[in-house]
C-alpha cells in the first residue's frame, strides 16, 4: 500500500514536470485556430511548417549561431580556468591563500542586482558591451566553479601529486596528467552546468546587448513572448522548443557523469 | 607541502582577475554608488541616504520588496519539503525506476526560464491552455492565473495575489528536482544500521524518516535553504517571462525594479535597490553560518 502510494506520488509528480513541455510540443504542431480553440490534446494534423516559420521568419537561425558560440566558448574557457584555480586552492601553498579564497567565496554572495550597473559601466570602458565577448569573458570564472573544482581536487590523493613532482613533472603537467583524469565526473558536471547557465542566460544579455545581430536565443524568444512580431502561438511554441532542446540533449547525453559528479561535493 | 607561489599565481591570475573586475569591484563600487546620484554621464553627486529614503516611500519598491520575500517564504519550504519526501521514496530499496524518476524530476531545472515562463503562460492561457481545458472538462471555471487579483491582504499590504502565486508554483515546479537529486545523494550516505535497529524496535517508517533521516541530511537542507534564498532574491527571468515583459506591481520583484531604474539611467537609485538585495543575501548567509556552525560544535 505504502509502495503503491510512493510510486504514484513520485511518478505523478514526474508527469506534472512533463506537462508544460508536452503542451509546448503539441501546440507547436497545431494550426493557430486549433491551438486557440482549446478543443483537444492532439493536433488534427501535424504542421511541421511551424518550425520552419520560427526558424526563418522569426530569424532564429541567426540567434542560434550566437547562442552556440557564446555557450561553447564560455564552457571551454570556464571549465579550464575554474579547474586551474581550483587546483591552486586545493593543492598549492602560497602567500595570500586564505584571503584570496575568502574573496572568491564572498563573490558567490554578491547578487547581480548590486553589481550589474557598474559592471556594465566597466564593460563599456573595456569594449565589452554589445558584442559576443561581453557574454563570454565575465563568465570564464565563477566563485561556484572555483570552489566546486577545489572540493573535487581535494579528494585527489596527495601521494599521486607528490609522485609526479618527484618524477620531475611541473605543476602544469601534474594538473593535466594526474589531476584532470582523476576528476573527470566533476569536470563533466561543471561543463554541463556552465553550458546550461550560458545557454539559458537572459538577464546579462538583456543588459549588455543592444544590436540585433548579437542577440542570443533567450532575448529573441522574450521578444516573441511580448507578442509584437509573431502572433501565432504554435510558432511561438516551436521557437520555445528550439530554445529548450539543446540543454535537454546535453543533459541526457552526459547525465551519468553529471549525476556522479554533481552528487559528490555538497555534503 | 612545499611552496609553489609563482605557479599558484599563474593558475589563479585570469580567473581571479575576472571575478574581481566583473563581480567584486562593481559590488564594492555599487555600495558607494548607492549614496550618490548619477545618470551615467558627468560625475556622480554624493547625496547621503537620500536614495534609501526615496526607496522607502517609492510606491513600486514596496510591492517588489514584499513580493520577493513572500516568493522566498512560499517556494523554499514547499520545494524542499516536497523534495525530501520524494527523495525518501525514490531511495527506498523497493522503489522501481528511481533513476528515470530522478531524471524526469530534474528536467525543469535545466531548461531556460524564458522558455519555461513562456510555456507556462500558454499552459495557463484562458482560451488555449491545457489547465483551463482540463478545468472546463470537469465543469469548473479557470481562475485568471496571471491577471487575477489579491488573495491575501493584511491592512493595506497585498501579501499574495494570483500572479505571484503562479510565479511561486512554477518556481517550486522548477526547483524540486534539484532538491530530490541532492537529498537522494545525501540519503544514500546514511549509515543504515541505525535505521535497521529502529525498524526492529518497531518504529514506524514515518518516525524513522523524521527522527533519523531528517537530522542526517541536515547539511543538504541548509545548503538548499541557503541557495534557495539567494536564488529567490535574484529572481528575474521567470517573472519577466510569465508577465510577457510587461511589469506590474502584482508580479514585480526586486531585481526587476532595479533593472527598470538602470534602464531609466537612475544608476545611483538602481545601486541602492541592489544594496537592499545584497543586505538580504548577507543576512541569509549570516543566519546560515550561525545555524551550520552550531551543528559542528
Amino acid at each position: 500500500m505504502l509502495r503503491l502510494l510512493a510510486h504514484s506520488a513520485v511518478f505523478g509528480t514526474a508527469l506534472l514536470m512533463l506537462v508544460p513541455f508536452a503542451w509546448m510540443a503539441l501546440t507547436s504542431l497545431k494550426s493557430d485556430t486549433e491551438a486557440l480553440s482549446g478543443s483537444g490534446l492532439l493536433p488534427a494534423d501535424y504542421r511541421w511548417e511551424n518550425y520552419t516559420a520560427a526558424w526563418t521568419s522569426a530569424g532564429l537561425h541567426r540567434y542560434y549561431i550566437n547562442s552556440i558560440l557564446v555557450a561553447v566558448f564560455t564552457t571551454l574557457l570556464g571549465v579550464s580556468y575554474n579547474a586551474l584555480a581550483g587546483y591552486a586552492f586545493a593543492k598549492l601553498r602560497f602567500r595570500g591563500r586564505r584571503v584570496l579564497l575568502g574573496t572568491t567565496l564572498a563573490t558567490m554572495l554578491m547578487p547581480p542586482s548590486v553589481y550589474f550597473v557598474l559592471a556594465y559601466v566597466l564593460c563599456a570602458r573595456l569594449g565589452l558591451v554589445d558584442n559576443l565577448p561581453a557574454l563570454i569573458v565575465p563568465f570564464i570564472a565563477s566563485g561556484f566553479g572555483i570552489l566546486y573544482m577545489r572540493q573535487a581536487i581535494r579528494a585527489v590523493p596527495d601521494d599521486a601529486i607528490e609522485a609526479g613532482r618527484l618524477d620531475g613533472m611541473n605543476e602544469a603537467d601534474i594538473f593535466w596528467h594526474v589531476v584532470r583524469p582523476a576528476i573527470a565526473p566533476p569536470l563533466a558536471a561543471l561543463a554541463v552546468i556552465t553550458f546550461m547557465n550560458s545557454w539559458n542566460s537572459f538577464f546579462w544579455p538583456l543588459v549588455m546587448i543592444d544590436r540585433d545581430r548579437f542577440r542570443t536565443l533567450p532575448l529573441a524568444l522574450a521578444d516573441l513572448a511580448s507578442g509584437q512580431y509573431v502572433q501565432s502561438w504554435p510558432v511561438r511554441m516551436a521557437a520555445a522548443m528550439i530554445l529548450t532542446a539543446p540543454p535537454v540533449i546535453v543533459f541526457i547525453t552526459f547525465q551519468r557523469a553529471f549525476l556522479r559528479g554533481f552528487a559528490l561535493p555538497h555534503t | 607541502m612545499p611552496r609553489h607561489s609563482s605557479t599558484a599565481y599563474a593558475f589563479l591570475s585570469v580567473p581571479l582577475l575576472v571575478l574581481w573586475i566583473f563581480t567584486l569591484m562593481p559590488t564594492l563600487g555599487g555600495v558607494l554608488l548607492a549614496f550618490m546620484s548619477w545618470s551615467g554621464s558627468g560625475g556622480p553627486i554624493f547625496i547621503g541616504v537620500d536614495n534609501f529614503l526615496a526607496l522607502a516611500s517609492d510606491s513600486r519598491f514596496r510591492p517588489a520588496f514584499i513580493n520577493t520575500l513572500v516568493f522566498a517564504a512560499i517556494t523554499i519550504p514547499v520545494s524542499n519539503g516536497f523534495a525530501f519526501l520524494l527523495a525518501a521514496a525514490v531511495n527506498a530499496p523497493w522503489f522501481r525506476a528511481g533513476a528515470v524518476a530522478r531524471l524526469l524530476l530534474f528536467l525543469p531545472a535545466i531548461t531556460s526560464l524564458v522558455a519555461i515562463g513562456f510555456a507556462w503562460r500558454w499552459v495557463l492561457d484562458p482560451s488555449g491552455g491545457i489547465v483551463s481545458l482540463a478545468l472546463r472538462t470537469v465543469g469548473l471555471p479557470a481562475p485568471a492565473f496571471l491577471e487575477g487579483g489579491t488573495l491575501v491582504r493584511i491592512g493595506s499590504v497585498d501579501l499574495l495575489n494570483w500572479p505571484l502565486l503562479t510565479l511561486a508554483a512554477v518556481q517550486i515546479w522548477r526547483t524540486v528536482g534539484l532538491g530530490v537529486l541532492l537529498y537522494a545523494a545525501a540519503m544514500r550516505g546514511i549509515n543504515t544500521s541505525m535505521m535497521e535497529a529502529a525498524e526492529s524496535d518497531g518504529a514506524s517508517r514515518w518516525r524513522i524518516l523524521l527522527t533519523i533521516t531528517r537530522p542526517a541530511v541536515r547539511p543538504t537542507t541548509l545548503f538548499l535553504l541557503f541557495t534557495g534564498l539567494v536564488g529567490s532574491l535574484q529572481a528575474f527571468d521567470l517573472a519577466w517571462a510569465l508577465a510577457g515583459g510587461t511589469d506590474s506591481a502584482a508580479i514585480d520583484v526586486l531585481n526587476w525594479f532595479t533593472y527598470r531604474q538602470f534602464q531609466q539611467n537612475r544608476l545611483g537609485y538602481a545601486a541602492a535597490s541592489g544594496v537592499v538585495v545584497l543586505l538580504l543575501s548577507a543576512l541569509a548567509a549570516g543566519i546560515h553560518w550561525t545555524i551550520a556552525g552550531e551543528r559542528e560544535t
